[in-house]
């Protein structure tokens, strides 16, 4: 099949549990990782005459969301009941945003291949999440447990302007990064805080019209939702090349497998009845409330990748590694300001340190080398008291054994740079070493970095290598000279 | 009006029987039709009354309070087992 | 056969009893269950809870022989609809489908008349899920009149208006969606009081339609439901839609007139269908207004007659929402047929545990939601709606309160009106708008028709005007005297 025929057209929708300590719209704790059934109040199992009533913070978040990622915030947002029945929904509906959500409008932008895009938003809303069923096996039934129901959540929902499956993986990235960075979520992927629905359509190149679109549910990690879009795709495309149609579907990815199959089909209808919930009345928000939001904000991932190349001249490679996560970036900074020079500090944390540290598999919080000891090891570099070269082997001994760079360099010595001491260790080895003088003066001048080498090794790395390397040429260039 | 009442009972998740069907699909037909009087009146550029007091949704602090005991929470319960509520099988 | 007690008690001299010793919160309760047992064929009443009765009472009796300060409901026995949640007593709200359910909690209302020092003697009958209008649609059966055995007490707090009247409580707290209080007080000839929309928590109380569902208490004078209003009313941060505002008492002055009164006569109200005791029976009410001093002149509620339609449309999609929730997972009934599906399990258990009257409103709620309709039914209906609430505010702008028959018709035959739910529906036609305008309104009986049965007169305040409705309604009910054995 020629896929350059074909156009795909894709939407995200993300899921993100909200960081709050208690539900959306009760007192239950809403960190669930108890028994089943323990995280639970008359709120959550939808007991007969309970009411709800919205937590503050809920809102909060999402006003951090929304402002950050420019949307409109709608300060007399509308909570709606969406029905159906399942059995991990307590009330036999779910209690959302439909015609009035908090955010709408906005954008997403992350990089593509070093050039960086922007995705329209469509929407942020408010909603609870349900319980989770689980099968079990033994006796052929299912288990009800209701530990994460009431849990609050925003929908993220994009635009259909997502053209690749790489879009996708970069979109859903950015949000990743844009909602842990904020503090909105922990973004645990793992444990179904950060949960994503793809919308999937193609269309032959040029044509205005959308296809029908499949809905891949719940594909939850960066890596699945590349292999996932990109079968859909391929899948769709298959379809209609061989004479056939795309069905309006819910499908789930099967990793093991490798596909996605069709889970229910729209014809079992699923008409939601959304109106607007009488329990609750509109979420106002005054300006003095958005404003203070707005104020606490902190700088956002894709802005301070460019501040990293605008202002610090760091590479877009570079600058991209380093906003991975907050963290990353945070300790970076602190380094790049102490030792007075981004490039060098760039170059240490994405380098020696995490190298080491992944080596490790240790988190950079955990990390034994904490900022401001690899700061004052840079400084040393810097300040021309230690070698590059000296400087990995301080690191190593800061890493393993815990010293500071300081007590290393007192302990073993600072770096040779004392022109006579260094012409006393280079006269030494040619003297040592007619042999290769007599190579190196014949035009063998790759041994340069023999006497280097050894004026190194005599020194025990501590010489200036700089120095060494012009004091080695200046002496053999007299030798030849003389003779 | 035909209402599709197989339709609405399946939505409602109510199962009818073949006289419950015949009965309210003629007396909703019926309700449905005088309640469609309400066509008389304009109501063009008139607010929807969603709350008979307008004002705004109260917030609450983010803390958590009292949980029921698994026991109180399952005790209601027409099936469960040891920890959770069980169904016929869903997944 | 009749059962209206000849004996009635008020809370004031019950309160006033036990304080100079004269009796005791347990004599108190014992009355009651005496009178709940002798009246028995009532079926007022869905659970009598005798032992926790009594062991309350005792409680306080022993409380008020320490010394200890009681609350303003000290040993008074009271009823609670079967609607209400109340902790560790069986609630169903007269369905099937919640024929075993014990609530872990207590409603906030049931909490506060506990504070107060309350006896909750037991659980009142009432239409299923408080969908009707004559409590002949409970999973426990029909309740009857106290005035005639052969009688609706209306509804659907029915077990709560006839167990006032007869005498096995002194007080009862039923709910009120559109019309649920005022038309059983008007048929069993006691007051009933429908607070303004927010002004009693929600808070477990079942909900039938949850924009319009109140609260309210029931008794046999204004000042007894005066002093139930007090407990039971004010803010609850546990409903969103409860008002912060400080809840004012009434004002009895004791030879008080009604001087420049301004009460407002619906024209709209006083229709074809009427029953003409009724009608008289409201007009010499109206007299006795203006003999203390008011001045009754005739306002217009344009959307009178849209009120019925609108109301259906709007309660029934709530109530099907509401509704979902008993799916018979968590709680509640679950079909006894083994089934391997979940749909099935669903389907099943909900047409087993939901009653006739239950169903037909979940299909008309579901259908007025439905993709295609929700705008011409649903949306349409919340317009109307603003224009009904309009015509009430443009009437309070000329008058203070409004007065009307609570219902057309005095209590009707059990088994006359069950067939056609339309006729059923259209006998609300008096209590609807007040609820869905969601201000405040009471029936005050004002008489009897030619077989004895109780006429009641509603009358209607703006929002929050609870205060002044009862220093109104107290003072004509003193005008009117006593009649018809109450």
């Amino acid at each position: 099949m020629a896929h350059s025929d074909w156009e795909a057209v894709i939407g995200l929708e993300i899921h993100v549990q909200l960081a709050t300590s208690s539900k959306i719209f009760s007192a239950a704790s809403a960190g669930f990782g108890e028994r089943p059934n323990t995280s639970v109040d008359p709120v959550t199992l939808g007991m007969p005459g309970v009411l709800p009533v919205l937590n503050r913070e809920v809102v909060e978040l999402a006003m951090r969301l929304g402002l950050a990622l420019g949307c409109t915030i709608d300060q007399s947002s509308r909570f709606a009941r969406k029905h159906y029945f399942y059995p991990d929904l307590p009330k036999g509906y779910q209690i959302s945003q439909f015609a009035a959500p908090i955010c709408q409008g906005g954008e997403v932008r992350c990089v593509v291949d070093g050039e960086v895009l922007s995705f329209r938003l469509n929407r942020i809303h408010l909603e609870e999440d349900a319980g989770k069923n689980v099968h079990d096996q033994r006796n052929d039934r299912s288990l009800v447990d209701f530990n994460r129901a009431g849990v609050p959540l925003v929908e993220i929902v994009s635009e259909p302007d997502l053209r690749s499956a790489a879009h996708a993986v970069a979109y859903m990235k950015a949000v990743h990064q844009v909602v842990v960075a904020l503090g909105v979520s922990d973004g645990n992927m793992e444990r179904g805080n950060f949960r994503c629905d793809a919308n999937v359509s193609v269309r032959r190149r040029g044509a205005k019209a959308y296809g029908t679109r499949t809905e891949v549910k719940n594909v939850n990690s960066f890596r699945f939702i590349g292999r996932a879009v990109t079968y859909e795709i391929d899948r769709q495309i298959g379809l209609i090349e061989a004479g056939g149609e795309v069905t309006q579907e819910t499908r789930g990815w099967d990793d093991e497998a490798g596909i996605t199959r069709s889970q229910r089909s729209k014809e079992e209808a699923y008409d939601y009845r959304y109106f607007p919930d009488p329990d609750l009345l509109p979420v106002v928000i005054d300006d003095a409330w958005l404003a203070s939001v707005r104020a606490t904000l902190p700088e956002l991932p894709l802005d301070r990748w460019r501040r990293f190349q605008d202002e610090l001249g760091l590479s877009a490679y570079d600058a991209d590694v380093l906003t991975q996560s907050v963290e990353r970036a945070n300790y970076f900074e602190q380094v790049a300001k102490g030792a007075g020079d981004a490039k060098l500090a760039s170059n240490w944390v994405t380098g020696e340190l995490m190298a080491q540290l992944n080596r490790d598999g240790v988190a950079l919080g955990d990390s034994p080398v904490a900022a401001d000891a690899l700061t004052e090891l840079l400084g040393l570099v810097t300040a021309g008291t230690i070698s590059a070269k000296m400087a990995k082997t301080c690191f190593q001994a800061m890493y393993h054994k815990g010293v500071s760079a300081k007590d290393w360099v007192a302990a073993n010595g600072g770096q040779i740079t004392d022109p006579a001491v260094i012409a006393e260790h280079v006269d030494t080895v040619i003297a040592a070493n007619p042999g290769q003088v007599v190579q190196y003066l014949g035009g063998k001048e790759k041994l340069l970095g023999f006497f280097v080498g050894q004026v190194m090794k005599a020194t025990r790395g501590k010489a200036n290598p700089g120095q060494v390397n012009t004091v080695v040429r200046e002496r053999l260039a007299a030798q030849k000279g003389d003779s | 009006m035909r209402l599709d009442i197989d339709h609405i009972a399946r939505l409602a998740q109510l199962e009818l029987t073949p006289d419950e069907r015949e009965r309210f699909g003629s007396q909703l037909e019926a309700i449905v039709g005088y309640c469609a009087s309400l066509d008389a009146y304009a109501t063009d550029g008139v607010e929807p009354t969603l709350h008979p007091i307008p004002h705004a949704t109260p917030l609450r602090a983010d803390a958590v309070g009292a949980h029921l005991s698994h026991e109180a929470a399952t005790a209601n319960a027409p099936a469960t087992d040891e920890d959770a509520f069980v169904v016929p099988r869903v997944v | 056969m009749q059962h209206v007690c000849e004996t009635p008690l008020t809370i004031e001299g019950a309160l006033a009893a036990q304080a100079s010793g004269e009796t005791s919160a347990l004599e108190l309760t014992e009355a009651a269950l005496a009178r709940a047992e002798a009246t028995a064929s009532l079926n007022a009443w869905a659970l009598v809870d005798a032992d926790g009765a009594r062991a309350q009472a005792e409680a306080i009796d022993m409380r008020r022989a320490a010394g200890e300060p009681l609350g303003p409901l000290a040993g008074v026995p009271i009823g609670v609809k079967d609607q209400i949640c109340t902790k560790g007593l069986r609630t169903t709200a007269a369905s099937k489908i919640l024929e075993n359910f014990v609530p872990p909690y207590d409603a906030t209302v049931v909490s506060r008349l506990r504070q107060a020092d309350a006896i909750i003697v037991g659980k009142l009958n009432q239409d299923e899920f408080a969908m009707g209008s004559s409590n002949e649609r409970s999973l426990f059966g029909p309740a009857f009149n106290p005035h005639d055995g052969t009688r609706v007490p209306g509804g659907s707090s029915g077990g709560s208006a006839a167990a006032v009247a007869a005498g096995s409580c002194v007080a009862s707290l039923g709910t009120d969606t559109g019309g649920s209080i005022r038309q059983p007080a008007s048929f069993c000839g006691v007051v009933g009081l429908k607070p303004t929309y927010g002004r009693v928590s929600r808070w477990g109380a079942i909900a039938f339609a949850s924009s319009l569902d109140q609260v309210g208490p029931l008794g046999r004078s204004v000042r007894d439901v005066a002093a139930v209003y007090g407990v039971i009313a004010g803010h609850d941060p546990l409903d969103s839609t409860s008002l912060t505002h400080a809840v004012e008492a009434p004002n009895y002055a004791v030879d008080g007139s009604l001087a420049g009164l301004r009460v407002g006569v619906p024209q709209e109200y006083f229709i074809d269908g009427i029953e003409p005791a009724v009608k008289a029976s409201v007009d010499a009410a109206l007299g006795q207004l203006e003999q203390l001093g008011a001045t009754c002149v005739p306002v217009s509620l344009p959307h009178t007659e849209a009120a019925v339609a609108t109301y259906y449309l709007l309660a029934t999609a709530e109530a099907s929402s509401n509704l979902s929730r008993y799916d018979g997972i968590r709680y509640g009934h679950r079909t006894s047929e083994s089934v391997s599906d979940i749909g099935a399990l669903y389907a099943k258990s909900r047409a087993e545990g939901f009653g006739d009257e239950v169903k037909r409103r979940i299909i008309l709620g579901t259908f007025v939601l439905s993709s295609g309709y929700y705008d011409a039914f649903y949306l349409k209906a919340q317009k109307v709606r603003t224009l009904i609430r309009r015509d009430f505010d443009a009437a309070f702008a000329d008058v203070d309160v409004l007065a009307t028959p609570t219902s057309p018709v005095t209590a009707f035959k059990v088994g006359e009106h069950v067939t056609d739910p339309l006729q059923m529906y259209l006998m609300d036609i008096f209590t609807i708008p007040s609820s869905l305008a969601g201000n405040t309104s009471l029936n005050l009986p004002c008489g009897v028709d030619s077989a004895g049965l109780p006429i009641g007169l509603q009358l209607i305040a703006p929002p929050l005007g609870e205060a002044r409705l009862l220093s109104i309604a107290e003072r004509l009910e003193r005008k009117l005297g006593n009649w018809g054995g109450r």
